[in-house]
């Protein structure tokens, strides 16, 4: 599903240089979970930005679904992310102005999606994650967990082949991470591929395998668990 | 998606309460000065444009030489013979003359017992509705002027003499002397007429009169309609020639010449350079500083609606983020926060529409207008289409296309930090705001300073506690020595004079013989008065004496006076010149000798020059001048009216204190003034609310750094001082771009008058000082605010 080739990003200011990637080489197959691990600053969330779309190698190639999108136009890839990808962050983002419903609908109306299928597809996800009661709240409403939980339905409800989270549980407590965790496996072994940045090694045990990251680039892979491609 | 993007604006905006309440109600206030403005630009705009063949209609000015040479003037009088002549030696381009004869001082018409003098009185010719398109209700435009006792009015004259009855074929009386029957109705004449009357009656009236027929006797407006194909300059080319054919021998024997030109209907309106004009005339001056104001209080409250939307749009970065990373493009972002300006903006038209319902009366009531918006017509809402979408683009575009930019990236790591360039654009902003605010202020002062000078100014005379009453009928025209002498028995009547022309009013020109001059062309402004004008109106002497009827019995005859400004350019002392001879042309049979040398004063208006003037005792007397007592004035009034009323029968008792008409004069200066200092304070309030809101982010960002700054030992004012800086020097910026600007703008306008202030340094500093004073107390309450916050609070923010 995904293939980089020699991926480097290197960020510059008026006086520094930082290379956040150098050279990375790395393959995933549809319907793998892997964990991105490494200490703070090796690179992880930006080799997930670039995965995601939401930023641009310096040098190297990214394929995506067998497409080669490093040199594609900013639309070109919103349309890729917008029906591919469903994104989950540590600090939730979610619109503030927007109710529960509002936030999880967000991605199919982008999608173009008509209004009488959203409501049927967000309340369904929205069941699932055990919010239906909440949906008319505001994310200010919620807990900790209940708001990843929107973030999570966010994610999926336009069943992306592809989730990325980046440090999903690092907001919460050991009983709502876990929760988190639960669910992220259960979407993977329906099909999803998911690739997940952590520094939790407890989270990174839910994977199929490890990838370890330092100073931008791939140090280690730890299959843990058998995966049949 | 729009429910989306609508349900996401309208729950920011109510979140920002503070923010939106400024933006909206800077942009109504703004938008209802610019509707206003509108409607009075357009108002201005239209006069004559309904009239349909108003490009082929010209009206026919003189351009008389002053002296020789010196084409000093115009004036659209001429006389009766000009229209008949024009249309027929010039058939092939002229297809239609009119004479228009307004009535300078009014006219007395009667109906059974109801009598009013009449303003609107106009003699004109019966081919007046083949030029004009006013709307006849009653009688037949092709007809009802062809006979001579037949007369059209208003509907508005109809009710006020008839009200309800039929007033077709009832009689009315003009001037105590002509019956005229009503054969037709007019609507009422558009307040976007140059001509403005409420009564037509047929020229062919005055065709016996002999004056009516002489070619110099100068009193009506000629107007031409040309033939369709006919070229106006063309024609103007040709009218040398026709002046040469009716003038030749008069101009060879004066030395000067005139000539005519043709001046489009459609500029007749804002020509205010015609002299001796008594129609209608707007101020262009008026309608560009009044255009631009609103321009610049529209732009003010643009900036401040691009100045928050992008200082708050750290807050709204990471919503900018989300929806990047769910899909969203920049293109689908533009189109909502564009959106989402038009909506604010729509919101602000809104409320500017109730704020103009509101405030156009008083508007109408100070400028003597009739503005009103037409709800009837699809103008109304394509025009607030249009204002929603110009002025949301106009205000939206910026935020826009900043927020679509972000890189969610940055955005969701909260690593957003406000780039430099922003910044600066946001002061650059802030600094036009200030400056266009100092502008006002400052053309506010000056045009105060301007009219506290015309009313402070020594003009000469003294104009306090003097009557002027008009001598404009025949019953008290018989009777003024009767008149004057009877009520300079009041006790409380000072002086009473009869003249020709009053200070500030009309003067007529003559041409003089000068003994010793002869060989030089003499023309100058005259004044008839009888020996009482210099006490009357406080006019000083400078040499000789003043007429005296009763000791020198030739004065009636044989005495002249000069004013200092006839001495000068003659270079003579006042001993050379008294005893010296003149003669006033068309006005004396015999030579007069100059026996005084009055100061000179303002007889024209501040806007004028003092020109040579020479005062006579010819008997020409138009009006009287009464110097009352400062006691009793209303009582002394009342028993003048008395008198009034034994010797007129018909004519009702009409006068004007010389101060009030005075005022009169400035009266356009008069309404600048109001609507300037009336933006000028709109414009501030604007732009501080919008300085108020910044102020207050700006203080909110720096919160940490206060705390820093007062746990290393910063005192309060330190810290006051450090955020009152640095708006104290975007003032200083604005305050020297305005200034050249301001220099320019106002000298241009104080240039109308020849009399003026100057545009001084004081007048730079005071209005400097005064947006000084405004941004600080606008900052200045966030300033103090924080800097006596609690440092602990400030630095646990982070």
């Amino acid at each position: 599903m995904i293939r980089t080739v020699n991926l480097t990003k290197v960020y510059r200011t008026d006086e520094i240089e930082t290379t956040a990637l150098n050279g990375v080489n790395f393959n995933i197959a549809t319907g793998e979970f892997v964990a991105v691990m490494g200490p703070s600053g090796c690179g992880k969330s930006t080799l997930l930005n670039i995965i995601g779309m939401i930023d641009n190698p310096t040098s190297g190639e990214y394929n995506f679904l067998d497409q080669e999108i490093s040199k594609y136009s900013e639309r070109q890839r919103a349309d890729l992310r917008k029906a591919n990808l469903g994104f989950i962050f540590q600090s939730f983002n979610l619109i503030d102005e927007l109710t529960v419903f509002e936030n999880v609908e967000l991605p199919l109306i982008y999608n173009n999606i008509k209004s009488s299928e959203r409501k049927k597809m967000v309340e369904t996800v929205l069941e699932r994650m055990n919010m239906m009661h909440r949906k008319n709240h505001f994310p200010q409403q919620l807990s900790g967990g209940q708001q990843q939980r929107v973030a999570v339905s966010r994610a999926i409800v336009h069943k992306p082949k592809l989730i990325l989270a980046d440090e999903p549980t690092g907001n919460l407590d050991s009983e709502n991470g876990g929760e988190v965790m639960q669910l992220l496996t259960q979407l993977n072994e329906e099909g999803t591929t998911i690739i997940m940045v952590t520094h939790s090694s407890r989270d990174a045990e839910y994977a199929h395998r490890i990838v370890r990251l330092l100073d931008g680039q791939i140090v280690a892979e730890n299959q843990l668990k058998g995966f049949a491609v | 998606m729009y429910r989306n993007y609508l349900k996401t604006a309208l729950r920011n905006l109510w979140r920002n309460k503070g923010t939106t309440f400024i933006n909206v109600f800077g942009m109504s206030v703004a938008l209802a000065v610019g509707i206003i403005i509108f409607l009075y630009v357009r108002n201005e705009l239209r006069h004559d444009q309904f009239h349909v063949e108003k490009d082929r209609v010209y009206r026919v000015l003189r351009a008389p030489e002053l002296n020789a040479g010196e084409s000093a003037m115009l004036t659209p009088m001429t006389s009766g013979p000009y229209a008949p002549h024009l249309q027929l030696e010039y058939g092939e381009e002229v297809e239609e003359a009119v004479r228009v004869k307004l009535s300078w001082s009014g006219e007395l018409v009667e109906y059974q017992d109801v009598s009013y003098k009449e303003k609107g009185v106009a003699f004109v010719d019966s081919t007046f509705f083949r030029v004009f398109s006013y709307g006849l209700k009653e009688g037949n435009p092709n007809t009802v002027l062809n006979l001579p006792q037949n007369l059209i009015l208003t509907e508005r004259a109809a009710r006020k003499y008839f009200g309800t009855e039929n007033p077709m074929g009832k009689t009315m009386r003009v001037d105590d002397r002509w019956d005229f029957i009503v054969a037709g109705i007019l609507e009422d004449i558009p307040e976007y007429s140059h001509l403005d009357f409420d009564f037509l009656l047929p020229i062919s009236n005055m065709y016996s009169f002999s004056w009516f027929n002489r070619w110099w006797n100068n009193n009506m407006f000629t107007y031409l309609k040309l033939h369709p194909k006919a070229d106006a300059k063309a024609l103007e080319t040709k009218l040398p020639a026709f002046m040469d054919r009716h003038f030749g021998t008069d101009f060879e024997e004066m030395g000067r010449r005139i000539e005519l030109q043709l001046q489009p209907l459609t500029q007749v309106y804002f020509d205010n350079f015609t002299k001796f004009d008594n129609a209608k005339h707007g101020d262009k001056r008026s309608l560009y500083l009044f255009g631009i104001i609103a321009l610049f209080i529209m732009g003010i409250a643009c900036i401040n609606f691009m100045n928050l939307a992008t200082a708050r749009s750290m807050l709204r970065a990471k919503e900018v983020g989300i929806r990047k990373t769910v899909g969203a493009n920049r293109q689908q972002l533009i189109v909502q926060f564009l959106g989402e300006s038009m909506l604010l903006v729509l919101g602000a038209v809104v409320i500017g529409m109730v704020l103009v319902e509101m405030s156009l009366p008083y508007f109408n009531n100070l400028f003597g207008l009739v503005l009103a918006v037409n709800y009837s017509t699809i103008v109304l809402p394509l025009s607030i289409l249009t204002l929603v979408v110009v002025v949301g683009l106009l205000a939206g575009s910026y935020p826009a296309l900043f927020l679509s930019s972000f890189r969610p990236v940055q955005t969701l790591k909260g690593k957003m930090v406000a780039k430099t360039g922003t910044v600066s654009l946001r002061k650059a902003l802030v600094v036009i705001q200030f400056s266009l605010s100092i502008l006002l202020i400052i053309g506010t002062i000056v045009i105060y300073n301007q009219l506290q000078f015309i009313q402070q100014k020594k003009l000469g005379y003294d104009k306090e506690q003097v009557l002027q009453i008009p001598i404009d009928n025949r019953d008290i025209d018989q009777n003024r020595d009767r008149f004057k002498d009877l009520i300079l028995q009041n006790p409380n009547v000072v002086h009473v004079s009869m003249m020709s022309g009053i200070p500030g009013g009309f003067h007529d020109q003559y041409k003089l013989k000068i003994e010793g001059k002869e060989s030089e062309d003499w023309v100058t402004r005259t004044v008839f008065c009888d020996g009482d004008m210099l006490e009357t109106l406080g006019l000083e002497l400078l040499a000789g004496r003043d007429f005296d009827l009763k000791a020198y019995g030739t004065d009636a005859t044989e005495a002249a006076m000069i004013n200092e400004s006839t001495l000068k350019k003659l270079g003579w002392t006042a001993e050379e010149a008294i005893g010296k001879s003149l003669e006033i042309n068309m006005r004396d049979t015999m030579p007069r000798k100059i026996v005084g040398i009055v100061k000179d004063y303002n007889f024209l208006s501040l806007k004028e020059k003092i020109e040579p003037l020479v005062l006579s005792t010819n008997v020409d007397y138009r009006l009287f001048a009464v110097k009352l007592k400062t006691d009793n004035v209303q009582a002394t009034i009342g028993e003048i009216e008395d008198t009034w009323n034994s010797l007129v029968t018909t004519y009702p008792f009409e006068y004007q204190f010389l101060d009030d008409a005075y005022q009169k004069l400035y009266q356009t200066e008069q309404q600048q003034h109001a609507m300037m200092q009336f933006f000028a304070f709109l414009a501030i309030l604007i732009a501080c609310l919008g300085l108020f809101a910044l102020a207050t982010f700006t203080t909110e960002r720096r919160t940490k750094e206060i705390g820093i700054r007062k746990v290393l030992g910063a005192s309060v004012s330190d810290v006051v001082m450090l955020l009152s800086k640095e708006f104290g020097a975007l003032i200083l910026i604005a305050f020297l771009i305005a200034i050249p600007v301001a220099y320019y703008a106002m000298s241009e306008w104080l240039n109308a008058f020849e009399y003026h202030v100057n545009v001084g340094i004081g007048t730079f500093v005071l209005a400097g000082i005064l947006m000084l004073i405004f941004a600080w107390l606008t900052v200045g309450y966030q300033s103090v605010k924080a800097a006596i916050g609690n440092p602990v609070r400030a630095l646990r923010y982070e």
